[in-house]
């Protein structure tokens, strides 16, 4: 229980501190009106097109939602594999070693500080966006209810994933490619964009398989059609792949302070 | 008892080099060269819980990697440690809580929030309980006078005022023992002098044991009884300070800007025998090089107060690495302790 105080109050400290980047938030929010207002009218165009009231089992509606609760989750997601890249860098890891703390966990309560405030306006813009822009919701309150639990296991996976990367910087300089990798994926058989009926087959049963989709196709799936078959199995995986990429994260870390180098006198 | 003690302690870095060009980049990649340096060769020494050593030597002597491996943050190749009867690097996080470290060269302050945040936080993930946080940042914040920035962004604070907090914050937990590596590097001479005071006081109110490094010897003179001379990686004199003051920080340089052209400086005696030598000058700048073994400094600079209208004097000591090398062409004897 003190464990998790301490390190909630790191989560804490890190959240304040989103307060000096409100400049960078708010243009967070225009992005994500921009987004969610050239995704509206693309797909009100491809339903256009097709001539059906629903593509893949989603009405046009539940499309856009869909879409705003994805994009919501990755523009929150976590970006610490550049702090903790600088702080290889610059040597500053020294400090945060020297005190009664995991180095991972520590990262990971950062983490969570960062994305929370960012998650919360993301959220909050993308729903007036789209709820102006379609004057309907696709979501139900046991929906909304399951995605936020869900969002919340996304966001710990995904801060896992940025810890994991962040700790490659132990052994290579730069970590952003694999970022980029690691985005990518999301994007794609993660289901940011498409969701996961869309996909052919074959690559549908691969991808359920993955990490990714855990993260931003499943919560945004029971927001839009709350199954609670769905969610036990879809909460299943989340937490299995918590467990399983926390054991992960030890290892990994245990392995770089070994080689833990530090720069700069 | 030993605070801290080590055995034979060995770092050494493995770096591959990359051979120039494209050619040497394809040659690096299948047939990496790996070459070796010795941070740290096989040291041994013991300090004894209270004391104040310090730990000096030219840059890349293996100072701060020493530190490191005593901190816990870096693992030794080969060799002992003990740090408070404890093995550093398997007992980090255990440690933590019994040492503190300051880094001149790095920050531990949140950047973007005020001090009072970060030690608010640091209270939390030491586990201090309210009251005893209260008073501790209270009695702080007084004697490191920072009350008048303690709500200021630390990226607001100015580099003297930044690392009088960031000292604070070290001894927020009640460290047995503090690590400090150059503490006041970049500095100016009036705040250097504050910060000594305070870890001195601190050292003699709560008997926390000091191991500094410093490229300062005034850090050396002023906090340390004991030094430990490094170089490549061994150490090459452990004895009293006094001693090492007495036999090789036997100068000090004066600095002076003058109103009038300098006319020259004559104290009596002749050639080394008054004790000044003058080492360069310039327009109205110069810089006099004095023996304080033959001439104390007090009288030096007074007779030149009455001879020259001065604009303005510094005194300095050698630096760091000119005592080192004075070691190195007479290696003093160890004396008994």
């Amino acid at each position: 229980m003190r464990h998790i105080t301490r390190y909630g109050f790191v989560l804490w400290t890190a959240a304040r501190q989103q307060w000096v980047y409100r400049a960078e938030l708010a243009m967070r929010a225009i992005q994500m009106v921009l987004f969610m207002g050239v995704f509206m009218a693309l797909w009100a165009t491809a339903f256009d097109v097709s001539g059906r009231v629903k593509l893949a089992g989603y009405t046009m509606i539940e499309m856009v939602w869909y879409l705003a609760m994805t994009e919501t989750i990755t523009l929150s997601s976590s970006r610490v594999f550049t702090e903790i890249g600088e702080a290889v860098r610059a040597g500053n890891v020294a400090y945060t070693l020297t005190r009664p703390l995991s180095y991972p966990f520590y990262q990971m309560a950062n983490s969570l500080g960062n994305s929370a405030p960012r998650f919360l306006l993301n959220l909050l813009t993308a729903a007036i966006v789209v709820g102006l822009g379609t004057r309907q919701v696709a979501g139900s309150l046991p929906g909304s209810a399951a995605f936020l639990g869900m969002a919340a296991l996304a966001l710990l996976i995904d801060a896992l994933v940025a810890v994991l990367i962040g700790l490659m910087a132990f052994w290579i300089e730069e970590v952003m490619p694999i970022f980029w990798i690691y985005q990518k994926l999301l994007f794609t058989v993660g289901g940011l964009f498409l969701p996961l009926e869309m996909f052919p087959d074959w690559l549908r049963r691969v991808a359920k398989w993955l990490p990714f989709q855990f993260i931003t196709y499943v919560p945004a799936r029971a927001f839009v059609a709350f199954e609670p078959k769905f969610v036990l199995q879809a909460v299943g995986g989340q937490v299995a792949y918590l467990v399983a990429l926390t054991a992960l994260v030890t290892f990994v870390w245990q392995r770089a302070q070994r080689r833990l180098v530090v720069h700069g006198g | 008892m030993t605070a801290i003690q080590t055995q034979q302690l060995t770092k050494t870095f493995v770096t591959r080099e990359k051979q120039p060009g494209l050619k040497g980049s394809v040659r690096t990649l299948f047939r990496p060269v790996r070459r070796e340096t010795r941070a740290v060769k096989g040291i041994t020494f013991a300090v004894e819980e209270g004391e104040r050593v310090a730990f000096i030597g030219p840059n890349g002597a293996g100072k701060s990697t020493t530190i490191k491996m005593l901190t816990g943050i870096l693992y030794p190749t080969s060799g002992q440690a003990q740090v408070l009867g404890e093995r550093p690097w398997q007992a980090r996080q255990k440690l933590a809580y019994e040492i503190g470290a300051v880094f001149g060269q790095k920050s531990q302050l949140w950047y973007h929030l005020p001090p009072k945040d970060s030690f608010d936080l640091l209270a939390r993930i030491y586990e201090l309980d309210k009251e005893t946080c209260r008073q501790r940042q209270a009695y702080l914040v007084e004697m490191f006078e920072i009350g008048e920035y303690l709500q200021t962004p630390v990226r607001k604070l100015s580099l003297g005022e930044r690392m009088r907090c960031e000292i604070a914050a070290s001894f927020l937990h009640h460290p047995r023992i503090l690590f400090l590596d150059e503490p006041t590097i970049g500095l100016d001479v009036v705040i250097k002098q504050r910060i000594r005071d305070l870890i001195l006081e601190l050292n003699q109110q709560e008997e926390v044991t000091i191991f500094l490094t410093s490229h300062d010897a005034g850090d050396v003179e002023k906090l340390c009884k004991r030094a430990m001379v490094i170089n490549h990686g061994e150490v090459i004199y452990d004895g009293r300070v006094s001693t090492l003051k007495r036999n090789y920080i036997r100068t000090k340089t004066i600095s002076l800007k003058l109103e009038e052209p300098w006319q020259g400086f004559d104290r009596g005696g002749r050639g080394d025998g008054s004790g000044v030598r003058l080492l360069k000058h310039k327009g109205y700048g110069v810089k006099l090089e004095v023996d304080t073994g033959i001439a104390p400094i007090e009288d030096v600079v007074s007779q030149l107060l009455a001879r020259y209208a001065v604009a303005d004097i510094n005194v300095d000591n050698p630096p760091m690495e000119e005592i080192i090398a004075r070691i190195y062409e007479a290696p003093p004897q160890e004396e008994a302790r």
